[in-house]
């Protein structure tokens, strides 16, 4: 894990207007309000929170589904509230997203080698003859084979499922990928696959990941790093060891002290 | 294991499901028993059997369900022999279960107040129906017991709307309290108190629980006993202590390392995933990724190693050394 | 039956059609009206249509003249066979050019940004602001008498109500959550909203589109009711009815029999739009979380 900053954000705020009943914008929520942290290049970065703390939408705002309202983002030293087109798609290619659900974030119509062509395809990272064995060697890479190519998302289990999102967020060479959730509607037997699989990733690939949980026990398997949001703000952040073992504010205390320590 | 103070007991009971004209054994032989005063925990992941187990305790099982063999007993009788009255009676009165999604449950045009009246025993009227719901209300927890009666459910939160949910299972001061996955979908701030709480109302009324669960982490802090289910089998069964710091059946073994806590090194993962029920494996369901498994474990079912206080099914460890 | 993707969708299909009674009565009813619109013209001779015996008006139903015959002599049984073609043909390329038009423009206004949506359907309303009817009489009086003029006026006055189901379909469809993962690997909007999204909804649309052929020929049946269309030797229903409206009482069958066969063709539309709608229907209760 090297000191190069990668991904910094700066006092980032989203708004969200609540519309009532006839139209009016009734109330305006704070789903992310003052947020800044620092991802540093090659590091597993966790963010602790449980719904509602806003971990979700700042996921969207720094792969800019969404725009923050206030505030800044850097990736790389550049910002990226501004992007042209065609910056917008390098970005893209850099930091990529693996959803929380496995279920929604595949079209059902989509059969599986083509579901990670397309982005091959679309981002030109392949053409022609050349795509197909890339296409085996992400899903390989997952743990999937040549027999899924075929299939269609529905026939797919769970974990099946979330594998093959991550091939996809592979296939564009991303260096970052955040990760929302990713084993929350998975069975306990198959998270501990997708975790191993993920670090297993992250040591080949060179990946920077933030990864994002309301399951302590996974982030303090898996994060270097911790944040914890509550409400949309930043309510203590440290190195991993630094959290659980002497959390300093009673939210997280109070995280803490659910955890089980089961002993074995 | 025949105990006095069982209250529930299931014993080698097996249910088939028939789906699109075949008939299929989705829970096979499992037997377990919920004893007074204890918070039991029936643990599994999706595909367990775990939930069809609770829904034919207390009889509401699919149209395309068939008992084949074994009995429920409640109080020493076999709920699967009664009449569909007795059985709404004891639904009533005495086994009162509540579900994992309370939105769901809940009637958004109600107030929990008139919710909770509609369970009310009719002899009670007018007042004295007030003043059970506002007890029930805090029973369950609430500290103003009589300000929710007039709220409606999308008032509430989540994790308020459970505790609306024990309200109304405790109106009739049930002997039973099925929960199914009550805590899924609270943080885990919430799932603490409420687990907590009823900890608390079991000691204080005697009441036995029986938790529907997949989260090991509740069980090891809120639960007496523990049985683990897998693909409709019962694998192991014990105290939350013992079975904890030293799973026997492979299965729970294989679980308990695969969950990721505070200091674990690596994750062991179970290869392979849960069989579906159209496609269940012979002999053990767990051995084709079952790395103790050997030959018998593919030809027949485990046979079930009873001592007072441990269950074990398995062929190849039978023993707690 | 959306789900199984795993068998090709005529398996798919035909398992579903078959599944009840209603859904195999809708469908055969269906083929049976389609099969009657392709064998009448090579069975029944045009000089059904044409021929005119002034000896043979207005007789009513026998074993020669199964419904009898019209004002000119014509059989009505032949001629209405042969509207049935004729309406059919009529019913579907009114309803393929429509829709095409329809559903393009629903799908960019769907997922286009505010302000094209907001372009697109005012246009839309303007359309829609006018009784479907008497816009497609006023473009019937502009443009012309024979028939295909009448399917021009009948695409003008159907295409916004594709516009508008696609238009909800896609505004639906977008906010779901695959296509934020499509968006993430800067795949362009023309190709989502076309490859992805369409091919998500076109269920839906599909029951409504087998509804609207039938309305679309009653549409057709009333416009040449009222006397568009060119003249009294179009074998059409409607204008058949019309013809035959001044000799009611004498030989009632002449508007009898071909309201009837207007209805059973209708009627076959939407038993099999209903059947559709059914078999789209999420199935997926038999499948419960244990």
């Amino acid at each position: 894990m090297s000191e190069v900053p990668l991904l910094e954000v700066m006092g980032v705020e989203k708004y969200i207007n609540v519309i009532g009943p006839l139209g009016k914008t009734k109330d305006i929520v704070k789903a992310v309000d003052g947020v800044s942290f620092t991802v540093r290049k090659g590091e597993s970065f966790g963010i602790v929170g449980e719904t509602g703390s806003g971990k979700s939408t700042l996921a969207r705002l720094i792969t800019k589904l969404i725009e923050p309202s206030k505030g800044e983002i850097r990736y790389d030293g550049k910002s990226i509230l501004k992007l042209r087109a065609e910056e917008l798609r390098q970005y893209r290619r850099k930091v990529q997203l693996v959803f929380q659900n496995p279920y929604g974030s595949l079209d059902p119509r989509q059969k599986i080698e083509s579901c990670i062509r397309e982005p091959l395809l679309v981002n030109k990272i392949r053409q022609g003859g050349e795509v197909r064995p890339r296409v085996l060697e992400l899903l390989t890479l997952v743990g999937l084979g040549e027999q899924h190519l075929e299939r269609y998302p529905h026939e797919l289990s769970g974990g099946q499922r979330q594998r093959l999102a991550v091939a996809r967020a592979l296939a564009l060479d991303p260096e970052t990928i955040i990760l929302d959730e990713p084993t929350s509607f998975l069975d306990v037997s198959i998270q501990a696959q997708i975790l191993e699989l993920l670090n297993d990733l992250r040591k080949r690939l060179n990946l920077t990941y933030l990864f994002i949980s309301h399951n302590l026990s996974v982030i303090w398997y898996m994060c270097e790093n911790v944040t914890v949001m509550q409400s949309g703000k930043i309510i203590e952040s440290g190195n991993r060891d630094e959290i659980f073992g002497n959390p300093r504010c009673e939210y997280t205390k109070s995280l803490v002290k659910s955890i089980p320590k089961i002993v074995h | 294991m025949k105990a006095a103070e069982e209250i529930l007991e299931v014993r080698d009971f097996s249910l088939g499901l028939v789906i699109g004209k075949k008939a299929y054994k989705v829970l096979d032989s499992i037997s377990f028993e919920l004893r007074k005063g204890e918070i039991l925990a029936l643990i599994g992941e999706s595909g367990s059997g775990k939930t069809l187990a609770a829904l034919s305790i207390i009889g509401l099982l699919p149209r395309n369900a068939q008992v084949l063999s074994g009995e429920i007993l409640y109080e020493g009788k076999n709920i699967l022999q009664m009449t569909e009255k007795e059985r709404r009676k004891i639904r009533r009165n005495e086994i009162a279960t509540i579900f994992q999604d309370p939105v769901n449950y809940l009637n958004p045009l109600m107030s929990i107040g008139q919710q909770l009246a509609e369970i009310v025993p009719t002899p009670t009227k007018g007042k004295d129906i007030v003043e059970v719901c506002t007890n029930s209300l805090s029973k369950a927890g609430f500290k103003e017991p009589k300000k929710i009666l007039r709220k409606y459910p999308h008032e509430l939160s989540g994790g308020m709307c459970q505790r609306a949910m024990l309200a109304m299972a405790l109106i009739r001061s049930p002997k039973i309290i099925i929960a199914d996955e009550i805590t899924t979908a609270l943080d885990v701030n919430t799932q603490a108190a409420l687990l907590a709480h009823l900890g608390e109302l079991k000691k204080q009324y005697n009441l036995s629980l029986l938790m529907i669960t997949h989260d090991i982490g509740l069980v090891a802090s809120n639960c007496d006993r523990m049985v683990v289910m897998y693909a409709g089998t019962v694998f192991e069964i014990g105290s939350v202590n013992q079975v904890m710091e030293n799973p026997i059946q492979p299965y729970t073994k294989a679980l308990l390392s695969s969950i990721p806590m505070i200091g674990s090194q690596k994750l062991e993962a179970i290869p392979g995933t849960v069989p579906s029920i159209l496609s269940m494996p012979d002999g053990c369901r767990f051995n084709p990724r079952c790395k103790f498994a050997v030959d018998v474990c593919r030809k027949t079912r485990p046979p079930i190693i009873e001592t007072p206080e441990r269950v074990v099914a398995c062929h190849v460890f039978q023993q707690a050394n | 039956m959306i789900f199984p993707l795993s068998l090709p969708w005529y398996r798919a299909f035909l398992n579903s059609i078959t599944e009840t009674k209603f859904r195999l009565f809708a469908f055969s009813l269906l083929i049976g009206t389609m099969i009657v619109a392709l064998i009448s013209p090579l069975v029944i001779p045009s000089s059904v249509v044409y021929l005119v015996q002034p000896t043979k008006s207005l007789l009513p139903p026998s074993y020669a003249h199964i419904f009898g015959t019209d004002l000119y002599g014509r059989d009505l049984f032949g001629l209405c066979l042969l509207s049935i073609t004729v309406d059919l043909q009529i019913a579907y390329s009114v309803t393929i050019a429509s829709f095409g038009i329809g559903m393009f423009i629903g799908a960019v206004a769907g997922y286009a940004r505010r302000s094209a949506d907001e372009v697109l359907m005012r246009i839309t309303d303007v359309f829609l602001s006018i009784p479907a009817f008497i816009l497609a009489m006023a473009v019937a009086v502009a443009v012309g008498h024979t028939l295909f003029d009448l399917q021009i006026a009948l695409v003008v006055a159907i295409w916004p109500a594709y516009a508008r189901i696609v238009r909800g379909q896609v505004l639906s469809e977008r906010n779901k959550l695959y296509i934020d993962s499509l968006k993430l690997m800067n795949v362009p909007a023309r190709k989502i909203l076309f490859s992805h999204i369409m091919p998500n909804i076109i269920y839906p649309v599909l029951a409504f589109l087998t509804v609207q052929i039938g309305v679309t020929i009653l549409f057709l049946s009333g416009l040449t009711f009222l006397g568009f269309g060119s003249g009294p030797f179009t074998p059409e229903l409607g204008r058949i009815i019309s013809d035959g409206l001044d000799n009611f009482f004498q030989a009632p069958w002449i508007v009898l029999f071909p309201g009837f066969v207007l209805s059973i063709l209708v009627f076959s539309f939407n038993l099999f739009g209903d059947a559709l709608r059914d078999m789209f229907d999420p199935r997926l209760k038999n499948i419960r979380s244990v």
